[in-house]
C-alpha cells in the first residue's frame, strides 16, 4: 500500500471519516491505530524494529528527565551545604549518567540501521552478514531511517532540556509512527509535531481543500511525471555503454527531473494527508533547482534532513572543543578568515560524508558525500578569492544574467552529484562523469547524439510508450517550472494565491488536476504502484 | 464545516464521478477493430445467425459474411478478436449461445498453434470486447491470472492509458454510434488489410503447441458436454508451403475421432481445398497468414458454398433477414474500396463502414 495505490486512497478516506467522527479527545488514538494499521499492512514483519525504537527512545527520554529532575532537586536541596567543588562533581556525575543514557539508545538504534543498511557487510565483507540477514528474510524495514532520525532527534532534545519527555508511550508511538510521514519523511521535530498530533482538530473545509490540492499536486508529480520518466531513465542507464555519452547526459537530466518529482511529490502527498487531518507538517523542498549555490541547494533540498543534521551533527562537531582549538590554530597560521571558517568547513565535510553514507553502503555514496562536502569546503575557503575576481571582472552580482549563471552552475554541480547516485559503483562514477562531459561533446560532433535522438522513438515504443508520453513529461516539466517561478517570485503558496483571487478557477483546476491523475497517471495492471525513490534510503 | 462547504464537496464528487464514468466509457477500447466488430454482434436479432465463426484474425480477414449471405443466403458472424486462442474458444461459443442458436460453428484451427494459450493481450482483447455477463465472469476466472483479475472488474485501471490513442477511441465510438443508429453492422466484423505480400515463399511447419493440443482436448470435451455436434474445423489458407507438424496431425486425428468435419485450405489431404481455392500467392495475400480482399472474395465464395452444403435448409428456402439485405447491398462498395486501396498498396486496416465507404 503505497501513497499512489487505490488501497491507500480507501485507507485515507476511512481514516479521515473515523478521525472526524470520533470525539476530539480520542482522535489521537485514531491516528495511532491508523498508523499502526498502515505500518502493519505495509510491512508487518518489521514492526518489532519500530516498536524497539519507540520503547528504547521513550524510556531513555523518561530516564533523562528523571536524572535532570533529580539533579535539579538535589542541587536545590544542597544549595547551602554543598561546596562549589561538590556541586561540580555531582553535576559531572549526572552528566555522565545522562550521556550514557543518551548514548545507549543512539548506539542501539543507529547500530540496527548500520547493520541493516549493509555497512557492517561493507566493513567486514567476509563475515557473511548480508547472507545471514537474507537467510532470515530480513531486508530494510520501511522508513527505518526516517523514524530513527526523528526519534533520536527527540531524545537529544530531551537530553538538552529543550523538550519535555512524553510520558504516554502510546502518544510517543504516534509521534514516531505517524503514517503520512513514516515512509520518507519529512523528519519532524517533536515540539513542532507532537502537540498537533495529540490535539484533536476540528473539521475545517480549508484544511480538507488545501490538503486535497497538495495531494493532487503530489500525485501529478509522482504518477504523471516521475513514474513516466522512470522507465526511460532505467532503459538508458541499463544500456548506457551502448547509447553513449550524450544519452547518459540525457539520463542524468531525466534523473534530476524524476528524483525531484518523485521525492517532492511523495512529500506533498504526505503533507496533504496530514493537512486534511488538520496537521501542518514541515516543508521539505523549496524549489531546490533555483539555488544559486550548492550550500543554498542543500538548504532547499530535503530541508528537514538538512535541519536534523545541522542540529544534531554539524553544530555538535563545529562547536566542540577540538574544533574550537583547531580554529584558533588555523587563525594563527592562515589568518582570521580561514581560522573562522575552517572548523565549519570540516564539520560540513563530515556532515556530507554522513549524508552520503546514509544513502547506502556503497563507496559511490562516500564519493557523493566528498563531492558535495568537498565543493562546499573549497568554495567557502576560497570565497574571498571569488569575491575579488568578481570585483575585478566588474560582475554585477544582482544582475539577472549573473544570477541565472549562478543557478546554472549550481545545477551542473548538483547533476555531478547525481551521477554518484545513478552510477553502478564508484568506478562507474568516473567513467560516467567523463561520458557526460567529453563523451557527450564527442557524440554531438560525430553524430552519435543525433542517432540516439533518432532511435528515441523506437526506444519509447519498446518501453510501451510513444511520443505522447514524452510530450506529457515535457509539459509536466514546464508546468512545474512555471509553478516554481510563481512561488519563487511571490514566496507564497500558489494554492493560497488562487484561493484569494478567483474561486471558480480553483475548482476548475481541481477538477482538471483530479482528471489528470485519473487519466494520465501511470497505474494499472502490470504496473507496480510506484514505489518512491527515497523509500529505499 | 458549513452546509455550503459540504455541497461544494458533493458537487465536486459528482463532477469527478461523471467525468470518470464518461472517460471510462470513451476510453474502453481494447482494440478499436475488435471493439466495433464485436459490438455489431450484439445488434443482431436473437437467433438470427445461422453460422458462427470462432477464432483469431483469419476469421475476420478471410471470410466476409455479407458476401456469403448474398451468394448462399445464410447469415454468419465471426465471434472473433485478434489473437484469440483455442483456450478462449469455449468462452466464445458460450458468448455466441447467449443470443444465438446457430446451426453450425466454424472453428479456426490456428487458435491451437499458440504456445501461450492465455496470452494476456489476446485475452484482454476478447474479454474486454464482450459486455458484462455470467460468461464474462466465468471467462475471467478461466483465462485471467489472479493479479490481473481486478483490472477486468474495474477496466478503467487498464484503459485510462488509452488517452494517447484517442483517434482509435473516437473511431470506435463513432462506428458504434453508426451501428446503433442503423441497428446493424454493415461489415459484420470483417476487416480488410489493403496490401499485397511479396515475401519469399518458405517452408513452414504448421503445428499445434502442447498447450494448444491440451486446449483442443478441452474444447472437444466442452462441445460434447454442451451437446454441440455441428462443428466445422477449418484450416485457413497460408501463403507459405505448409508442412504438417506431428501434434497437428495428432489433433486432426482426435477431431476426426469425435466425428467433426475438417476443411483444409493449406493442403489437399483430408478434406483439402487448397487446389479448389487456387489463391494467387502474388496477388491474394496480405501476409503469410492472412489473405487480402482478393483472397477473401475467393475464400468466402468457396467456404460459403461448403458451409451451405452443411446446413439443413437449402439456399432457396432461407428467408431474407432484415439488415442483411442492406449489408449485402453495400457489398460492391466495400469490395471496390478495399480492392482499390489494395492495388494502390495503401497499407490500411478497413473495418468500419466509414472506412469502406471512404467517409470521413
Amino acid at each position: 500500500m503505497t501513497f499512489t495505490s487505490f488501497s491507500f486512497l480507501i485507507f485515507m478516506a476511512a481514516t479521515l471519516v473515523v478521525y472526524y467522527v470520533c470525539p476530539k479527545k480520542f482522535r489521537w488514538i485514531i491516528l495511532l491505530l491508523a498508523s499502526g494499521t498502515f505500518y502493519g499492512i505495509v510491512c508487518l514483519k518489521y514492526m518489532p524494529f519500530l516498536i524497539f525504537t519507540i520503547l528504547t527512545t521513550f524510556f531513555a527520554a523518561i530516564g533523562e528527565e528523571k536524572i535532570q529532575d533529580k539533579r535539579s532537586a538535589e542541587l536545590k536541596s544542597h544549595k547551602e551545604d554543598w561546596s562549589s567543588e561538590e556541586k561540580k562533581k555531582y553535576k559531572q556525575t549526572t552528566k555522565i549518567q545522562k550521556r550514557l543514557l543518551l548514548a545507549a539508545p543512539i548506539v542501539l538504534n543507529f547500530g540496527i540501521l548500520f547493520v541493516l543498511k549493509g555497512y557492517l557487510q561493507m566493513a567486514l565483507p567476509n563475515a557473511g552478514i548480508s547472507a545471514f540477514l537474507t537467510s532470515i528474510h530480513i531486508l530494510l524495514p520501511l522508513g527505518i531511517s526516517f523514524y530513527t532520525f526523528q526519534s533520536m532527534g527527540y531524545l537529544v532534545d530531551v537530553y538538552r532540556g529543550k523538550t519535555k519527555a512524553e510520558h504516554n508511550p502510546a502518544k510517543f508511538a504516534l509521534f514516531v509512527s505517524f503514517f503520512p510521514q513514516i515512509i520518507q519523511g519529512p523528519i519532524a521535530i517533536y515540539d513542532d509535531l507532537a502537540k498537533q498530533l495529540y490535539d484533536g482538530h476540528d473539521l475545517e473545509f480549508e484544511n480538507i481543500k488545501f490538503g486535497f490540492q497538495l495531494i493532487l499536486w503530489g500525485l501529478i508529480k509522482k504518477m504523471v511525471i516521475a513514474d513516466r520518466a522512470a522507465p526511460i531513465l532505467n532503459e538508458i542507464l541499463a544500456n548506457k555503454a551502448e547509447y553513449g555519452g550524450f544519452a547518459t547526459l540525457c539520463a542524468v537530466l531525466i534523473y534530476a527531473l524524476q528524483l525531484y518529482a518523485d521525492f517532492s511529490g511523495g512529500i506533498d502527498i504526505a503533507r496533504g494527508v496530514a493537512q486534511m487531518l488538520g496537521i501542518t507538517m514541515a516543508e521539505n523542498f523549496r524549489r531546490p533547482y533555483f539555488a544559486k549555490s550548492l550550500a543554498e541547494y542543500w538548504r532547499r533540498w530535503h530541508i528537514t534532513l538538512g535541519a536534523w543534521l545541522k542540529n544534531y551533527l554539524f553544530y555538535p562537531i563545529a562547536m566542540s572543543n577540538g574544533f574550537f582549538k583547531l580554529g584558533k590554530k588555523a587563525k594563527k597560521v592562515f589568518g582570521s578568515y580561514i581560522g573562522k571558517e575552517l572548523p565549519g568547513c570540516i564539520a560540513t565535510l563530515i556532515t556530507f560524508l554522513v549524508i552520503g553514507i546514509w544513502h547506502g553502503a556503497n563507496w559511490k555514496y562516500v564519493g557523493f558525500g566528498i563531492w558535495n562536502g568537498g565543493i562546499l569546503f573549497i568554495s567557502t575557503l576560497l570565497k574571498p578569492v571569488f569575491l575579488k575576481m568578481n570585483e575585478k571582472l566588474h560582475i554585477r552580482e544582482k544582475s539577472f544574467g549573473w544570477r541565472l549563471w549562478q543557478m546554472l552552475r549550481t545545477f551542473l554541480l548538483v547533476l555531478g552529484g547525481y551521477v554518484f547516485d545513478i552510477a553502478d559503483g564508484l568506478g562507474d562514477v568516473f567513467s560516467m562523469l567523463k561520458n557526460t562531459t567529453a563523451g557527450a561533446v564527442t557524440d554531438l560532433a560525430n553524430g552519435t547524439a543525433k542517432a540516439f535522438l533518432g532511435s528515441f522513438r523506437q526506444m519509447l515504443m519498446n518501453l510501451g510508450m510513444d511520443g505522447k508520453d514524452l510530450v506529457l513529461i515535457i509539459t509536466g516539466l514546464i508546468v512545474m517550472i512555471v509553478v516554481s517561478i510563481i512561488q519563487e517570485k511571490s514566496q507564497k503558496s500558489l494554492r493560497g494565491m488562487i484561493d484569494q483571487k478567483t474561486k471558480w478557477l480553483e475548482w476548475v483546476l481541481m477538477v482538471a488536476a483530479t482528471m489528470a491523475v485519473i487519466i494520465l497517471g501511470v497505474y494499472g495492471p502490470g504496473i507496480k504502484p510506484g514505489e518512491f525513490v527515497y523509500m529505499q534510503f | 464545516m458549513k452546509k455550503k462547504d459540504w455541497l461544494k464537496i458533493l458537487i465536486f464528487a459528482v463532477i469527478i464521478t461523471g467525468l470518470t464514468v464518461g472517460a471510462s466509457f470513451f476510453l474502453h477500447v481494447p482494440e478499436a477493430r475488435d471493439t466495433v466488430g464485436m459490438y455489431g454482434f450484439y445488434l443482431e436479432a436473437e437467433n438470427s445467425i445461422d453460422v458462427i465463426l470462432i477464432g483469431p484474425s483469419p476469421v475476420y480477414t478471410d471470410f466476409y459474411s455479407p458476401q456469403a449471405y448474398e451468394e448462399q443466403g445464410f447469415t454468419s458472424y465471426g465471434v472473433s478478436t485478434g489473437g484469440m486462442s483455442g483456450a478462449m474458444y469455449p468462452s466464445a461459443v458460450r458468448e455466441a449461445l447467449q443470443t444465438q442458436d446457430p446451426e453450425l460453428f466454424v472453428v479456426d484451427l490456428s487458435g491451437f498453434c499458440d504456445i501461450d494459450q492465455k496470452d494476456s493481450a489476446a485475452v484482454r482483447r476478447w474479454i474486454d470486447s464482450i459486455p458484462k455477463s455470467e460468461n464474462r465472469t466465468q471467462s475471467i476466472e478461466e483465462l485471467v491470472s489472479d493479479e490481473e483479475k481486478d483490472s477486468y472488474r474495474i477496466p478503467f485501471t487498464k484503459y485510462h492509458s488509452k488517452w494517447g490513442r484517442l483517434k482509435g477511441c473516437w473511431k470506435a465510438l463513432a462506428d458504434k454510434a453508426d451501428q446503433k443508429k442503423r441497428g446493424y453492422s454493415v461489415t459484420k466484423n470483417f476487416c480488410a488489410y489493403t496490401d499485397i505480400c511479396e515475401a519469399e515463399i518458405i517452408e513452414e511447419v504448421y503445428d499445434f503447441s502442447e498447450e494448444g493440443f491440451a486446449a483442443l482436448e478441452q474444447f472437444l470435451s466442452f462441445l460434447k458436454q454442451e451437446g454441440i455436434e455441428n462443428v466445422l474445423f477449418v484450416r485457413f489458407p497460408r501463403r507459405n508451403e505448409i508442412i504438417d507438424g506431428e501434434t497437428y496431425s495428432k489433433g486432426i486425428d482426435l477431431i476426426r475421432s469425435e466425428n467433426y468435419e475438417i476443411l483444409d485450405y493449406c493442403s489437399n489431404t483430408y478434406n483439402g481445398h487448397k487446389n479448389d481455392l487456387s489463391l494467387d500467392i502474388n496477388k491474394d495475400f496480405y501476409d503469410a497468414e492472412h489473405v487480402n480482399i482478393f483472397g477473401a472474395e475467393k475464400l468466402t465464395r468457396d467456404l460459403a458454398a461448403y458451409i451451405s452444403s452443411c446446413l439443413q435448409a437449402p439456399k432457396e428456402e432461407r428467408n431474407p433477414v432484415a439488415g442483411w439485405e442492406e449489408a449485402a447491398a453495400q457489398n460492391r462498395l466495400v469490395f471496390e474500396r478495399a480492392k482499390e486501396l489494395t492495388q494502390k498498396r495503401v497499407n490500411q486496416g478497413l473495418y468500419t463502414q466509414r472506412d469502406f465507404l471512404n467517409q470521413p
